[in-house]
């Protein structure tokens, strides 16, 4: 459902690779910072977020041709839903993790640093399937 | 779009800041009390607009003492379009709440805290949740949230931004004296369950911690 305008951007196949290149490493760099608790948990939860996203622009460069060009990551799951609504779904409940970050030092519990790793990893290996 | 403000989604001109004034009451009121309850606008352009609005039948004017006295004319056939703009605040978060009310995994308490819940948001701010639920929900539970976003943001155009908790949890946020606790405190509104003091009494107690 999208009431508001999205904007896209051109991605070539090999572009696209990039960014599941960057997607793998920000995930590589979360599972890191999950050795630790506290405002830790901040840290790999935003990583990951940035996983997902970059994975997320790889899947649509290889399917779509094109990826979400803005800030609004909310927006980047409506265009990945385009390409695959359960994927879109895993990147949405990432991204809305989002918000807890920004309103507190630790709000987010390791519970919601596992999920979000395990949300990651998931987009994150669907990219590798795809490009 | 500004739930603050709603009619003015619809009426961008001045004719919303009067209209929403006067639907805030049964009561006539004056120019004067107009200007000092409505959110913009000047006293000459508040008029200007009061007089469009009593050409069309909207609003009515009686003479008074000092000028004319306005208010609602609650039978004209776009006066239930008016109250209904001017209530969409409200039907926004009763429909949240009638919507968590269906959600598998009861939550234990929702309300709207942020900006939305001060009337300082915006027509893009998110409206923010805050859930708290009896245990950590499952992937599914989320899965229903992800939906209601979805309706809220087609309701409003405003994205939903929510923070999750479990009656754990939020003893342990309590405990930890995060700031957001007491912006809850200050000025959430409650849309589904007691109200936050109690949850987070309930929580505080349940763990045997002390609360702000």
């Amino acid at each position: 459902m999208s009431p508001t305008r999205v904007s896209l951007r051109p991605i070539t196949r090999s572009e696209g690779a990039g960014r599941r290149r960057i997607a793998e490493k920000y995930l590589e760099v979360a599972e890191i910072a999950t050795t630790e608790d506290g405002a830790a948990i901040n840290v790999a939860v935003g990583i990951a977020v940035l996983a997902g996203i970059a994975a997320s622009d790889a899947i649509c460069a290889a399917a779509l041709g094109e990826r979400y060009a803005g800030q609004d990551h909310a927006a980047a799951v409506r265009v990945l839903k385009r390409v695959d609504a359960q994927l879109a779904s895993k990147l949405g409940r990432l991204v809305d993790m989002k918000p807890s970050s920004h309103y507190g030092d630790t709000l987010l519990t390791p519970r919601d640093r596992d999920r979000a790793i395990k949300a990651a990893r998931e987009l994150v290996q669907a990219a590798k399937d795809r490009i | 779009m500004d739930l603050t403000s709603p009619l003015r989604t619809l009426i961008p001109s001045l004719d919303s800041a009067v209209l929403e004034v006067l639907a805030g009451t049964e009561s006539s009121m004056s120019l004067a009390q107009v200007s000092k309850l409505a959110p913009r606008g000047s006293r000459p352009g508040l008029a200007l607009a009061l007089d469009r609005m009593v050409e069309h039948g909207l609003v009515t004017a009686t003479p008074a003492n000092r000028g004319e006295m306005y208010r609602l004319n609650r039978d004209h056939i776009l006066a239930d379009s008016v109250l209904s703009a001017a209530r969409a605040r409200a039907t926004i978060f009763a429909r949240i709440g009638e919507q968590v009310a269906d959600m598998d995994q009861q939550p234990l308490h929702v309300s709207v805290f942020g900006s939305f819940a001060r009337r300082e948001a915006g027509p893009v701010s998110d409206i923010d949740l805050l859930f708290v639920l009896p245990d950590p929900p499952d992937d599914e539970w989320f899965e229903q949230v992800g939906r209601l976003g979805e309706q809220v943001q087609a309701w409003t155009g405003n994205p939903m931004a929510y923070l999750v908790f479990s009656l754990a949890d939020l003893a342990g946020v309590v405990d930890r004296q995060e700031p957001i606790v007491e912006s809850w405190l200050a000025d959430c509104v409650t849309v589904h369950g007691p109200p936050i003091e109690s949850v987070i009494q309930d929580a505080a107690a349940s763990v045997g911690v002390s609360t702000p």
